[in-house]
């Protein structure tokens, strides 16, 4: 049997993740099967299961290459006179742009991935998602606030106001999610207020 | 700890005190001193203070003397009832973190509420907000990204990303066009329609006790017309609309410049303007502007808010010292129509009446206040004391109207009257009127305020008699 070039498992890869992101925004993610994105893409259906144990783990995918187009956006746009509150803003909100095309459907990633009591250690991706937002978030704070060091509470409390966010984000029916908007700039406030109060009087 | 007299004196726009004027201040200072003899809930008050621009302090002023006036002796039972309510009232009064004239609007409501005031309301008071939250320059990007369509760095040839001014629930950067022309964007915060809507609804439940009273129809009516004030500060879109029809009524002769609007880089939460260069009010006025300029000013701001109302039905209000512009040719610009209403048919009647009113007998003044109470004959009868205070708000309200030649703005007993006749009209609780007139009577103190500040001298009577010629509408 001849074997498959990766060029070959590349495109198949993108295929199914064309067609299923295509089936999710005409049917709903609840409604798409992975038959039926087998079908649309013209391949067995256990030929799916090789590339994508689940659907959950295509919308992940869709997550994580989406984080990194943001990576590049918030580099791009980055300004050198930014505030800190201005950079984590910058670092969220480029991200959310890169979602909105799958915000429809991010309910089981948010639910496991990007969550506040995900276990780390089960799921690989999730775990290099959440390291990932993280270390910039921490290097962010870095160039602010040279030679502080973010306590584990910083972090926690950080990613507990980020998938908070998100979640809120995820169901906003506001026109052009601009309540999560604000939600995002009052609570990076909150955030950069009490991080400025640590950072003075640690406790 | 109640305010000191310098703290109340405070609430008077700034003033060189000249001799010629003393007297006038000392009655002020007298006026204040007998107030502060009463005993008020200050924590709140001594945080206002605080706040700069004379709208906030002068509406605090009112504010002030109307809780000032509600202090009297209370069946306890009934006062306790109302308290658990009005107190919740004005903690959600709290949350509307977005309200820009926020204490002229809380006064209007206080003014309306049929008891006393509880401490907590005052108490309560001390966290109102007067502007949305000031946004960076990420926030700015994505709010004109979503509105606009594209990155603020690609849709203009340049975008400052530092605010230069404050607007109505948002903020205002300095751009430049593609095609060259200044423009002044003013960006809306994220949410604060929503957050209103949502915030009087919860309000006017928390109210609903009150819903037995007489007047709670008339009281929910007042309610809406605020409430229909602030959603109009949020649709920008509206304000192009008032932008452009006061824009058609102004030539270069007249002296007023009102902003062209650009269209396409326009929405409900942007506005793009054509920028005008001056100095805002205190800037003007730092430059020790001559009396004669500061009369002419003032007529041109005058007349503008008459050509506007003689001919478009449109009170301009909400002032605050940044919609003015004063330009190094004389001219005057007049920028931000956010709290700009229209009247409708039967308001412009009512308004119309008025004018009779107004140079008619005492029978004609009478007639004006039971249309502006909504009054009965039977009920006229019955409250004589009001009415005498009515009439003198009238009087007051329409001196300057009434005066032949130049009235005298610089004057501060015409505001001391002012001060002293809202407090006794408050005192009387008497909440039900047409809510048009939290509208006009609003633009009238704030624009006496403004020319007082300006120490302007001019003939009110001759210019809006002109302007309502110049209409056909005698």
């Amino acid at each position: 049997m001849p074997r498959i070039s990766q060029e070959a498992k590349r495109v198949t890869r993108q295929k199914i993740l064309d067609v299923a992101r295509r089936l999710f925004r005409q049917n709903g993610f609840e409604a798409s099967t992975t038959r039926d994105i087998a079908v649309a893409a013209g391949i067995a259906t256990g030929t799916v299961f090789n590339y994508f144990p689940t659907k959950e783990s295509i919308v992940k995918d869709f997550v994580v290459e989406g984080l990194k187009a943001a990576r590049k956006d918030f580099g791009q746009s980055r300004r050198e006179d930014a505030s800190l509150e201005e950079d984590l803003f910058l670092h969220v909100s480029t991200g959310l742009r890169q979602l909105k095309k799958c915000r429809s459907y991010l309910q089981p990633v948010l639910e496991t991935t990007l969550c506040p009591v995900a276990r780390r250690g089960s799921d690989e991706a999730a775990d290099a998602i959440r390291a990932d937002h993280l270390e910039m978030m921490q290097e962010i704070v870095g160039a602010h606030m040279p030679g502080q060091s973010l306590s584990p509470m910083a972090f926690q409390l950080y990613w507990t106001l980020y998938t908070g966010l998100l979640a809120f984000w995820a169901t906003d029916d506001s026109p052009k999610q601009e309540d999560a908007r604000a939600m995002l700039d009052q609570s990076l406030s909150m955030f950069v207020t009490w991080l400025e109060n640590e950072t003075q009087n640690p406790t | 700890m109640p305010p000191t007299v310098a703290e109340l004196l405070r609430a008077i726009p700034d003033e060189t005190v000249v001799e010629e004027r003393q007297n006038a201040s000392e009655e002020l200072r007298a006026l204040y001193e007998r107030l502060e003899k009463r005993s008020i809930p200050t924590g709140a008050i001594h945080r206002f203070w605080k706040l700069s621009g004379l709208q906030a302090r002068i509406g605090f002023a009112y504010a002030a003397y109307w809780i000032k006036g509600w202090y009297q002796t209370q069946d306890q039972r009934q006062a306790d009832l109302l308290e658990t309510h009005l107190s919740a009232a004005m903690k959600l009064l709290e949350t509307m973190g977005f309200m820009r004239g926020a204490v002229m609007k809380v006064g209007q409501i206080l003014a309306s509420f049929p008891d006393i005031v509880p401490d907590e309301f005052v108490k309560s008071l001390g966290h109102l907000h007067f502007q949305a939250p000031a946004m960076h320059y990420s926030l700015i990007r994505e709010q004109l990204i979503d509105e606009l369509g594209d990155d603020p760095a690609d849709v203009f040839s340049s975008f400052e990303t530092e605010a230069f001014a404050a607007a109505s629930l948002g903020q205002v950067h300095r751009a430049r066009l593609k095609s060259g022309e200044p423009v002044a964007v003013k960006i809306q915060y994220p949410g604060i329609a929503r957050t209103i809507r949502s915030d009087f609804r919860v309000l006017l439940a928390l109210m609903s006790p009150l819903r037995l009273s007489n007047d709670w129809s008339n009281l929910r009516d007042q309610m809406t017309e605020i409430e229909s004030t602030l959603k109009r500060e949020t649709d920008y879109e509206q304000e192009a609309e008032f932008l452009r029809m006061a824009r058609s009524l102004f030539s270069e002769e007249d002296g007023v410049i009102v902003p062209r609007v650009y269209d396409r880089y326009s929405t409900r939460r942007v506005l793009t303007m054509e920028y005008i260069d001056g100095r805002v009010t205190p800037e003007f006025l730092a430059t020790k502007p001559s009396q004669e300029l500061r009369d002419a000013s003032s007529e041109k701001i005058y007349r503008a808010g008459c050509r506007l109302t003689a001919q478009r039905r449109m009170y301009y209000s909400d002032m605050h010292p940044g919609n003015f512009i004063f330009r190094e040719d004389g001219s005057v610009g007049m920028i931000d129509f956010g709290g700009v209403r229209v009247l409708d048919d039967d308001e412009w009647e009512y308004l119309r009446l008025s004018q009779d009113s107004r140079v008619g007998t005492r029978d004609d003044v009478l007639s004006h206040i039971q249309r502006s109470l909504l009054l009965s004959d039977e009920r006229m009868q019955k409250i004589p004391e009001l009415i005498d205070v009515m009439v003198e708000f009238c009087d007051y309200y329409w001196q300057p109207l009434r005066q032949e030649g130049p009235f005298d703005f610089s004057d501060p007993e015409y505001l001391r009257r002012g001060f002293d006749l809202m407090a006794r009209t408050a005192r009387h609780r008497h909440s039900r009127q047409r809510p048009v007139n939290l509208y006009m009577h609003r633009a009238s103190f704030e624009l006496a305020a403004l020319f007082y500040q300006l120490k302007s001298r001019f003939d009110c009577k001759a210019i809006w008699d002109d302007e309502k010629r110049a209409t056909g509408w005698e």
